[in-house]
């Protein structure tokens, strides 16, 4: 049996039907804390503790999963570019937007990091907590911080977002369309943009574009850090 | 053959883009600079949406899925979050807040600017 586990396929396998069955439940339940990630990441480490799957072995395929975020990262510059009637027409409040939430972001990790007292590497692999996985991985091996921390962070403040957010809208009556949809992409990622979609077409299209910006912007900020 | 192209493609860019990235004398991720670039020759008319439309997005439609190991990997290096977990989960949620309204404040506030000045220069005009 061994020999099956540690074959390429297997972790491949694992990882699709998780994620459908993460999808099927998303759409049965219907809420955002029913995340699909989140579920398959929950029913592959239960398959795998049941079964006495090692993790050496089943990243023979997940590695195979993971080698496709990098071009997948790089294909957001189409969708980037397919919204550029968007981008264009509010040009200064995405870019405004994104920037004063990628300054918010950062500063208030850092702030309440270190008045918790939180380790280090730990408080800087939490600064691209707002971006996109990928970009955010990305941004947290380049200061240097722990992936592990920042995936966590990422999932978290897309999934704990999608239920905030909306509620900050309905709590302080905001009624700016395009200032919602800059706040949610520019905050909780892809998970922030399918509730913008939800809330109205324009704030869907502008949180589409900011997942982008903000993306982008933050690595450049990284890079001065 | 025209997958297979995209891929070819999309792969290369991405490829070519980690090697600019190593290249630079500051640390940008190549996966960043990938993005530029694709949205850069797409703007600039020299590579056509059709020539990655079905791969990019079939790999934008799953690319939650591709965050699967690294998940795993988060749970399988847990001891080194414990007892600090609690802070993670307060600092993302205090966070989360400060970030979205300073992001709704100011993106709201340059739209208010630009249609005051707007009238502003409406009135001269007159």
């Amino acid at each position: 049996m061994e020999t099956i586990w540690s074959n390429m396929l297997f972790g491949i396998i694992l990882t699709i039907l998780t994620y459908q069955a993460g999808i099927w439940i998303n759409q049965k339940v219907k809420s955002p804390l029913a995340n699909p990630l989140l579920l398959s990441i929950i029913f592959c480490v239960i398959i795998m503790k049941l079964l006495h799957i090692s993790y050496d072995d089943y990243m023979e395929g997940g590695r195979v999963i993971n080698m496709l975020i990098g071009p997948a990262t790089a294909v957001i510059g189409l969708s980037v570019f397919r919204q550029r009637k968007v981008l264009q027409k509010e040009f200064v409040p995405i870019i405004a937007g994104s920037l004063g939430a990628c300054i918010c972001s950062m500063g208030s990790v850092w702030i309440l990091g270190n008045l918790l007292g939180l380790d280090k590497t730990m408080t800087v692999s939490m600064f691209p907590k707002s971006v996109t996985t990928a970009i955010a991985l990305d941004v947290s091996v380049q200061l240097n911080g722990m992936k592990a921390i920042t995936l966590m962070a990422v999932i978290m403040t897309g999934v704990l977002g999608s239920v905030i957010c909306p509620a900050l809208v309905r709590l302080l009556h905001l009624k700016d369309p395009v200032a919602t949809g800059v706040a949610m992409g520019s905050t909780s990622h892809a998970a922030g943009t399918a509730r913008a979609m939800e809330m109205g077409e324009i704030q869907g299209a502008v949180s589409g574009v900011c997942i982008g910006v903000a993306g982008l912007l933050t690595a450049l900020i990284a890079v001065f850090l | 053959m025209k997958i297979v192209k995209q891929i070819g493609l999309i792969f290369s860019i991405y490829l070519g883009s980690e090697i600019i990235s190593k290249l630079l004398p500051f640390s940008l991720p190549g996966s960043v600079i990938s993005l530029v670039v694709i949205a850069v020759l797409l703007a600039t008319n020299r590579m056509k949406e059709e020539d990655i439309r079905e791969t990019a997005d079939f790999l934008l439609k799953i690319m939650a899925m591709l965050f699967v190991p690294a998940g795993i990997g988060v749970v399988e290096d847990f001891s080194s979050v414990q007892g600090q977990l609690w802070k993670i989960i307060f600092i993302v949620i205090a966070a989360l807040i400060i970030t979205f309204l300073g992001s709704y404040l100011v993106a709201s506030l340059v739209q208010k600017i630009a249609e005051r000045r707007k009238r502003k220069y409406g009135n001269h005009m007159e």
